[in-house]
């Protein structure tokens, strides 16, 4: 007995020193390159070697596609090193306002919808002294650029557009015999379509809710907007007739019932369109290849349900995510240099291809539809029939991202679960929405 | 053996093996998951499955570029080892201390030591990584292993407290009589008669360091450092696409060294080694 | 029992003498010294730290602003707070006894020696052993959801089922049988436990003829306490903590409605998605206090029912 445990230990202790020993190697083969780098730096001795941190997060892809990115971009300029920080979205943010709050963040850090968040905290550096210089931002898309326009400063460049829109599992309509709707449909023909699809459809509902970012396109719908030049521009009552609109679409028996609806999960290859648990539901256009890859299930990306009176579809470009620089880095004119040739140079975006969402600048655009896969073909084809049909305006995210995001959603299960009424809950929700507003907004005064 | 107890032992057998088959049903689910193309692992939640495939190791093993999973496995394995021979020590060390000794302000120690479990750890997060980045320890393993060699895994002190102050003192005085000082005390009668605790505090120590993704996320930056945790998450992206067939792919083989050691460890924690001779 | 350890006692301090009294003091702080380094160099300072951040505003990145007790009154006047509150203290009361239960009774069948009981521990162990894994979130629903697999039994016995999992009623309950499934670190230390309790007793009693019962209360219980006050211990402190199972079954929202929103899940919502770290660091020095008056209460206790081979004092 003793003598295997002895073994064991001594095993382990074997395994120790051998990792402890790759390691050095690993060191050493380290400054090797980096001594090989410094050869080809002398060599071009106008510009100082620097090293530039660059952080995402992603999948396989994405770390695939930008890798292959960065190391183009390092062969082009040989005096800058980058060292990649990429992980999962698990932990990302908590790790990036550790770093922040220690004065230790990467030079260029990808962001979401909530870049607002960080711009309002101080810590993002405006890029107009690079606008036109190292940054060249001609061919981007207006309404792009104003999304990251905050006080007339400009803060981070888009990575990719993306829309909402209504999935659909054409399979399902098949086997439920019920022709596919125009891409024209009215809130009226959806709410006569759902009930029909549960009905003809063995546990299957005909829509998941389609939450805040439905609730967003519903009011664009009406002229109204979640968050415009600084203020809530919607009532109370906007909210109540969403969450009627709703109410009644679960009592008629054509959304999810809320056991359904609130396990559902915001992971794409989870969630209840792919685990056949609703016909329909919203996504971001972006997504679109991650839903479809999750099953052998057919799909076809629509606009949301017009608006019968106002006939909008309300739906806006939006930008999936965004590259900003630290206001702290040491290289902000590099970095500016850096995120020019991830969205501007022709090789660079056709690596990247349409996995952040479709390219922001309009000739890259059409370079990558031309040469367009079929998952690919769909989402831009999808784009650019929002562009035609809709005129709605972008709108920023809300100040408070996340605590808003997850006001709204509880606020939902609150209903589902009549612990309110539905009048009640929309009046509490919008009370506390404008506290929080203002929670965020004053606290950088 | 008569029928009484031949029965009641086969009635022990079904018992644990039906309960073991719950404990079971995820490992099950995830392996089945790890064969599965990935169309299939959601739209198909099943355990069986008509297709496989191997794909998903394939895949999952290839991490990005030219970065293989072989590389968070050794990463991880070389952080979990370090850990497991500092708790060992250093745990060991504070808690003798605690169990045996007198000294002034034990009771305060003893105190100060059970709150640093009490606070949570979100709430500490900044101010230490402060330090660390200070240090400049960012992006190496030090944040993870030095911490280990200070002693500040209080769960295992208080654990081994608990242990030594289960060994009877006569023990301590015979030795004394035999000429041994408080440090041969220390290595000589309390070490080898608490192998059960310390093997519990290898086995522990060398699955949550192996486990512990919040920790190694913070201050691991670059891939070349990244453990299993981080690799596995790597494949994660909730915002987007993601790929569940590595996830559960790797998942199923990084279980594979953590069981291990469990498997083998977990006999001496019962059976001891070499402990009755001495009590008897 | 207690009167061997009495007798110990009295040996013991009858033989103290100034200079060996000193001698020990140094060799306690030598063996302490690792520890000393580390609650000095790394662990007082964050904690000091964040108890002044609890008396102030912090959003992360600008410098702390001085608020005095405002965190601590607002806490009660939050709802969400208090519901947090709520969630937690359920499950504390639940949880606690439920695993700790579970782990000894297995801990006392898996302590035989009979074929592939090395196998059946391995298997108990398991469910700790995936721990904090994404795969664990999944797996819940594939259990509890409204074709979850538990439904499907249900069903089977002509029950309806329910979607458990995204009931506010009983998505904590949820939670509280994935903790109890994962008893197998308390279930480790007991069966470490068990082993040190000398065989010559068991044999002893039964000599005498003693009932199973009796050798359970008399010499299994009482041998076994030190160990038993450890897991609840530590399980108490644990359970008042727990934030990875809610967390990634919740997706980080604690919903249901706030059903699952355990008070470190608000903590850290409040501290890194919402950048109110001073609110956050004053709800984790109100937990230590609480969980350190629940400590001292089990401490007090102890003297009454945990039995020490060394006689008793610390």
């Amino acid at each position: 007995m003793r003598k295997t445990l002895l073994f064991v230990l001594m095993l382990l202790l074997t395994a120790f020193l051998v990792a402890c020993g790759s390691d050095s190697d690993d060191a050493a083969s380290d400054s090797n390159s980096e001594s090989s780098g410094k050869e080809t730096a002398s060599q071009d001795s106008s510009e100082d070697e620097i090293t530039l941190r660059v952080a995402w997060w992603g999948g396989q892809e994405r770390h695939d596609r930008t890798l292959q990115v960065i190391e183009m971009y390092e062969e082009q300029n040989p005096h800058v090193t980058i060292e990649p920080e990429y992980s999962g979205f698990d932990g990302y943010f908590d790790k990036l306002n550790t770093q922040l709050a220690a004065g230790n963040a990467p030079d260029v850090i990808q962001f979401g919808g909530n870049l607002n968040d960080f711009v309002l905290r101080d810590v993002i550096l405006p890029l107009d002294d690079f606008v036109g210089n190292e940054l060249d931002i001609s061919l981007h898309d207006e309404s792009m650029i104003d999304s990251a326009t905050f006080d007339e400063s400009f803060y981070g460049v888009t990575l990719g557009t993306t829309a909402w829109g209504v999935l659909i599992n054409k399979t399902l309509f098949e086997e439920a015999g019920i022709a596919m709707p125009s891409k024209e449909w009215t809130w009226e023909e959806f709410q006569e379509l759902t009930p029909q699809l549960t009905e003809n459809l063995d546990g299957t509902y005909g829509a998941g809710d389609f939450r805040e970012d439905g609730f967003g396109v519903f009011l664009a719908q009406r002229d109204k907007f979640t968050y415009k030049d600084g203020e809530v521009q919607f009532e109370p009552e906007d909210v109540k007739d969403w969450f009627n609109l709703w109410k009644d679409l679960r009592e008629s028996g054509g959304a999810a019932i809320p056991e359904v609806q609130v396990a559902a999960s915001q992971t794409p290859e989870q969630s209840l369109i792919v685990q056949r648990d609703v016909v329909m539901e919203s996504i971001a256009s972006n997504q679109y290849s991650a839903y479809t890859g999750a099953t052998e299930d057919e799909f076809e990306l629509y606009p949301f349900p017009y608006n019968s009176e106002t006939g909008k579809n309300g739906i806006s470009l939006r930008p999936s995510q965004y590259f900003a620089v630290y206001k702290d880095s040491p290289h902000a004119a590099e970095a500016a240099k850096f995120l020019d040739f991830f969205v501007n140079n022709t090789e660079a975006t056709e690596v990247l291809g349409n996995e952040r969402g479709a390219p922001v600048n309009s000739e890259v655009r059409d370079n990558l539809i031309a040469n367009a896969n079929e998952t690919d073909a769909a989402i831009y084809d999808y784009i650019s029939l929002i562009s035609e049909t809709s005129d709605a305006p972008f709108i920023p995210n809300m100040p408070g991202y996340n605590e808003n995001t997850q006001l709204f959603t509880e606020t939902s299960q609150i209903i589902y679960y009549d612990q309110k009424t539905v009048d009640q809950a929309a009046e509490d929700y919008y009370e506390e929405l404008l506290q929080n507003i203002e929670k965020y907004v004053n606290e950088e005064e | 053996m008569d029928t009484s107890t031949k029965l009641s032992r086969t009635l022990t057998h079904v018992f644990i093996i039906l309960f073991g088959l719950i404990m079971l049903y995820p490992v099950l689910w995830m392996v089945s998951s790890s064969f599965k193309p990935e169309s299939l692992i959601f739209s198909t939640p099943s355990i069986f499955s008509d297709t496989w495939t191997l794909e998903n190791y394939k895949n999952g093993w290839q991490v990005v570029r030219d970065v293989t999973f072989g590389l968070f496995f050794k990463n991880s394995f070389l952080i979990s080892a370090i850990a497991v021979v500092a708790n060992l020590i250093t745990c060991s060390m504070a808690a003798y201390a605690f169990a045996r000794l007198r000294f002034p302000l034990k009771k305060l120690w003893f105190a100060c030591m059970l709150m640093t479990i009490m606070l949570p750890a979100h709430a500490t997060l900044i101010p230490q990584y402060t330090i660390f980045h200070e240090l400049g320890w960012i992006n190496s393993i030090l944040p993870l292993t030095v911490p280990k060699l200070l002693a500040t895994d209080a769960f295992f002190i208080f654990l081994m407290v608990q242990f030594f102050r289960g060994i009877p003192k006569e023990l301590d005085e015979s030795a004394i009589m035999d000429g041994c000082g408080i440090f041969q005390i220390y290595t000589k009668i309390i070490l080898p008669l608490s192998v059960p605790v310390l093997i519990t505090t290898s086995i522990f120590t060398f699955i949550w360091t192996w486990d512990d993704f919040f920790s190694q996320i913070l201050y691991l930056n670059t891939v070349d450092q990244f453990t299993v945790p981080l690799g596995l998450r790597l494949f994660l992206d909730s915002q987007g696409q993601s790929s569940w067939g590595s996830v559960f792919a790797m998942s199923v083989i990084s279980l594979v060294p953590i069981t291990t050691v469990f498997f083998i460890f977990q006999r001496y924690i019962v059976e001891g080694i070499a402990t009755t001779g001495i009590k008897g | 029992m207690q009167q061997t350890a009495n007798a110990n006692e009295v040996k013991l301090t009858k033989k103290k003498s100034p200079s060996s009294a000193r001698k020990q003091a140094i060799a306690a702080y030598a063996f302490l010294i690792p520890w000393l380094i580390g609650f000095f160099g790394l662990v007082l300072g964050p904690m000091i730290s964040s108890l002044y951040l609890s008396f102030t505003k912090f959003d992360l990145l600008s410098a702390p602003k001085w608020v005095g007790l405002d965190n601590f009154i607002t806490m009660f006047q939050d709802d969400r707070w208090i519901a947090a509150a709520k969630v937690t203290l359920t499950f504390v009361v639940v949880a606690v006894p439920t695993q700790l239960i579970a782990a000894l009774l297995v801990a006392i069948l898996l302590n035989k020696k009979m074929a592939g009981i090395g196998i059946y521990r391995t298997t108990y162990y398991l469910p700790s052993l995936l721990g904090g894994s994404v795969a664990i979130a999944i797996l819940w629903k594939n259990l509890f959801g409204m074709d979850g697999l538990i439904n499907q039994v249900l069903a089977f016995f002509g029950i309806q089922g329910q979607g458990w999992i995204a009931h506010p009623d009983y998505a904590l309950g949820t939670i509280i049988i994935l903790a109890t499934w994962q008893f197998g670190a308390s279930m480790v230390i007991f069966l470490a436990g068990l082993k040190q309790i000398p065989k010559e007793l068991y044999e002893a009693a039964a000599v005498d003829g003693a009932k199973k019962s009796q050798i359970f209360f008399k010499i299994t219980m009482p041998l076994l306490s030190p160990v038993i006050f450890f897991n609840l211990v530590m399980e108490l402190i644990k359970s008042f903590q727990v934030f990875t199972s809610a967390f990634i079954i919740s997706e980080g929202t604690g919903g249901p409605i706030n059903s699952t929103l355990f008070y470190t899940l608000y903590l850290y919502q409040k501290g890194f998605t919402q950048f109110e770290m001073g609110y956050a660091s004053a709800m984790a020095w109100v937990l230590v206090f609480v969980i350190g008056v629940m400590t001292l209460l089990v401490f007090m206790t102890s003297k009454f029912w945990v039995h020490y081979e060394d006689g008793g004092k610390l």
